[in-house]
């Protein structure tokens, strides 16, 4: 009890919530800005948090992870553009609500569902660490290449009309991903002796490039009809508490998907909230109506990215292993400060993870609060003339692009990926496969690849370990259930 | 008129003094100077980059900042180094790392294009299994891979870094008993070696200190024993030679560097080491003071070059 009272009083004072504060709001807005990722902002922070002590420099840190996670869904609302990998999901139902004259609930919506999403994977960090921890440890090898397939296979397979085109854009994703340093052999492929080619072709300008950029060209070819936005009003900021108790298994499931998925080392945010949308869309009543602007579409990857947060946070604390990039800096905020993660953490520090804890909920409702409170300014920015709205998100989008390393070769790989992006939707061919294959495809090989030099080239492993069996069997089902769909829909066409 | 003389030259003599014997005049002088970190922010370089900036901020007001620019193995941020004005002012977290992303063709321009200033430490790696596992020595882990080819392997942290070269040069010094598996990164690196994927690995100190309890040391990388690890054999002691004795760490720069600026930070960086922070933090990570400035280090580079060529040969990672 005293290690738990000790820990509240630590983040009940003044300067650690001013801290947290501070996060928050910083993060917000790295996470608002196209291009800067959470992981940056962290970084960029971590020399800040040597003057302080330890525990309020993760407070900040933590204000600023859970800032920058939610604040991406606003231009994921407002322009389409994800601010983040996190946000990339935000999207699909997003745009459309804010083009419907929604933003306002759109946005509002997204913050509420990270804040809810926050606080049940805060709950399973402190509920359930250990136990969580031991489970991702029994992902091997083996596993990982299974949990790729599967999540490639369920989304090339939903996303779409045509199976066969989700499936080409799924592989596409996977050929990219292959441009770089091979990480078994260090062999360069197709690099062509281009330094920035061999650190490969980033995940982050291909989206900012594939949703800011392709959705700017499209509004311009169509020329569509975007003052609509502009002229109405706002709107309600809040879903209705009956709308929130009506999607309690949305939530339920999106919080269990971004938790899961966030401890496992390697797959990330932008996993988890594709499979939650996915999950959600299978969950409702009305699955046919995702994509024109349902708010339980951007409720569900919302949960699940700030459910990624607790989720990542597990490994970091309990095994010393940071499961997402974000939360290496948090790690090195610890090993600078002299408090050692591990096993040892829970029991030789308690009041010091309470405190981490209590800082966890804190910054959760602060950037609720802070989010909330800064809409009606976000919402300014759509007072652009409409003619000026693609104009703008390019040049964002671009901008963006450039800010993450300082390579001009970022923007040129964004606008590449916004050109390539236009055409293929133009075809018909959806574009979240290729991009998930783009973050999955590396993960998917190397893991092949390392499992055949354990096992000395034996496959048989991948069936006969029952977890990695389990997930396979779920990517195949999907797949086999896509096609009789399909079949369905061709038959009922032809009667 | 001589007066006159007098009077200019001794005034001109006084303006020329400070400049000639005092080191701070001429580096770092007015602009910010950035250490460039050529991986991401809070890995083991880093954290070593941030504690030296911290110890040489304490002499100096002009600030001196961190920038990470991770990518191709160290090659994204060295080459930005490269192109970089010889004034001190943008200065390079060299180290083993730079040598093997230079021999492995990841950077503009070869090791001989940096001045390479100031030492600051070897971090030697652990070779260590899971604490349940039956193997108490390196020597039973080598037996052990003997009496069953293929069942035994020991993971390292990534293709062409240094534990890549440190897991194969000690696979072949014990007779090739083992296999080699990669993976990407010392993150990963530990969930398989908990996780029973791999029986082996070799870690940084600071990576199985963290997992105290979980894994058990075999044998040290290093010349002599470690701070950290005093009851852990190394590996010269067990008669195993030519292994790289993990990652060295110093502060280089740009071609060209007028010597006197390359003196200044040099004595800069010494200082730094002598801080009573950087000396606690040093011993608390287990790492292993080396300090060597210009020339010595320069040649000291080219022996490394040397070394680490040839086991890049061995695994065919040369360009």
């Amino acid at each position: 009890m005293e290690p738990l009272l000790q820990g509240l009083a630590f983040v009940l004072q003044p300067t650690t919530l001013l801290w947290i504060v501070v996060g928050d709001i910083v993060g917000i807005f790295i996470g608002a800005l196209p291009g800067l990722t959470a992981t940056m902002g962290l970084a960029l922070f971590l020399p800040v948090t040597i003057h302080l002590d330890s525990l309020t420099a993760i407070s900040l840190l933590l204000g600023l992870y859970f800032g920058a996670v939610t604040g991406a869904s606003i231009p994921a609302v407002l322009f389409g553009i994800p601010g983040n990998p996190n946000a990339i999901a935000t999207v699909f139902d997003g745009l459309p609500m804010a083009r419907k004259g929604q933003a306002g609930i759109a946005l509002g919506g997204a913050v509420i569902a990270s804040f809810i999403g926050g606080l049940i994977s805060t709950a399973a960090l402190l509920a359930a660490s250990p136990a969580l921890a031991r489970f991702s440890l029994l992902f091997g090898p083996a596993e990982y290449f299974s949990l790729a397939v599967a999540s490639l296979t369920i989304i090339a397979s939903v996303s779409g009309s045509s199976l066969l085109k989700g499936v080409v854009m799924g592989a596409m994703g996977v050929l990219l991903a292959t441009v770089g340093i091979d990480t078994m052999t260090g062999v360069r492929r197709f690099t062509f002796d281009n330094p920035f080619l061999a650190s490969g072709i980033g995940l982050v300008p291909v989206l900012i490039g594939m949703f800011g950029i392709t959705q700017a060209l499209d509004d311009a070819a169509r020329s569509r009809d975007l003052h609509q936005i502009v002229t109405q009003q706002l709107g309600r900021l809040f879903p209705s508490l009956r709308q929130l108790l009506g999607m309690w298994r949305i939530i339920l499931e999106s919080s269990w998907i971004g938790t899961f998925i966030g401890l496992l080392p390697g797959a990330g945010a932008s996993v988890a909230v594709v499979l939650a949308y996915e999950r959600a869309k299978q969950i409702s009543p009305r699955p046919e109506e995702f994509g024109t602007g349902r708010l339980e579409g951007v409720i569900a990857p919302e949960v699940a990215n700030n459910a990624c947060i607790g989720g990542g946070l597990i490994p970091t604390f309990t095994l010393a292993l940071p499961a997402e990039a974000a939360a290496v800096p948090i790690l090195a905020a610890m090993v600078i400060h002299g408090v050692t993660p591990g096993p040892l953490l829970f029991t030789s520090q308690p009041h010091f993870i309470y405190a981490i804890i209590f800082a966890m909920i804190v910054a959760n409702l602060t950037t609720c609060i802070f989010q909330l409170g800064g809409i009606r300014v976000f919402i300014k920015a759509l007072s652009v003339p409409p003619a000026l709205m693609p104009p703008l998100v390019i040049l964002l989008s671009v901008l963006g692009a450039y800010a993450l390393n300082g390579w001009m070769y970022d923007a040129v790989v964004a606008v590449a990926a916004g050109i390539l992006g236009f055409v293929l939707k133009r075809a018909g061919y959806p574009l979240i496969p290729l991009i998930l294959g783009l973050v999955l495809g590396p993960m998917m090989e190397s893991e092949f690849r390392r499992m055949m030099i354990i096992t000395g080239g034996d496959m048989t492993v991948f069936v006969t370990r029952p977890l990695s069996l389990l997930l396979l069997v779920a990517g195949v089902g999907s797949l086999i259930r896509q096609l009789v769909h399909q079949r369905r829909l061709a038959q009922k066409g032809a009667v | 008129m001589r007066t006159l003389i007098a009077l200019i030259s001794v005034v001109l003599l006084s303006a020329m003094i400070p400049g000639g014997i005092s080191a701070s005049q001429v580096w770092p002088e007015g602009r910010p100077v950035s250490i460039m970190v050529p991986f991401a922010a809070g890995g083991g370089t880093d954290i070593i980059a941030r504690q030296i900036q911290r110890a040489m901020q304490r002499f100096t007001e002009v600030p001196i900042v961190i920038r990470n620019m991770p990518g191709a193995g160290s090659g994204i941020g060295t080459n930005e180094v490269l192109r970089a004005k010889p004034d001190g002012h943008t200065l390079l977290l060299s180290g083993t790392h730079t040598v093997t992303a230079a021999l492995q063709g990841l950077t503009a321009g070869s090791i001989i294009q940096l001045d390479h200033i100031a030492s600051l430490n070897w971090d030697p790696f652990v070779i260590a299994v899971l604490d349940t596992a039956p193997y108490k020595t390196l020597g039973e882990l080598i037996e052990a891979g003997k009496q069953a080819p293929g069942k035994i392997t020991i993971g390292h942290a990534g293709v062409g870094a240094l534990t890549h070269l440190t897991s194969e040069a000690l696979n072949k010094a014990a007779g090739m008993p083992w296999t080699v598996v990669p993976f990407e990164g010392g993150a990963r690196l530990i969930v398989g070696v908990l996780g029973n994927v791999v029986t082996s690995g070799v870690f940084s100190q600071s990576e199985v200190q963290v997992q105290a309890g979980r894994l058990r040391p075999l044998a040290v990388t290093s010349l002599r024993r470690t701070t950290l690890f005093p009851a852990t054999p190394t590996t010269t002691e067990l008669g195993f030679k030519n292994i790289p004795q993990g990652s060295f760490r110093a502060i280089s720069g740009p071609k060209g560097i007028p010597m006197e600026v390359r003196r200044a930070i040099a004595s800069s960086v010494a200082r730094a080491m002598n801080d009573p922070h950087w000396i606690q933090y040093a011993r608390e990570s287990g790492l292993v003071k080396t300090y060597m400035a210009n020339e010595e280090l320069e040649r000291y580079f080219a022996v490394l070059t040397l070394d680490l060529s040839k086991l890049l040969r061995q695994v065919g990672l040369m360009k």
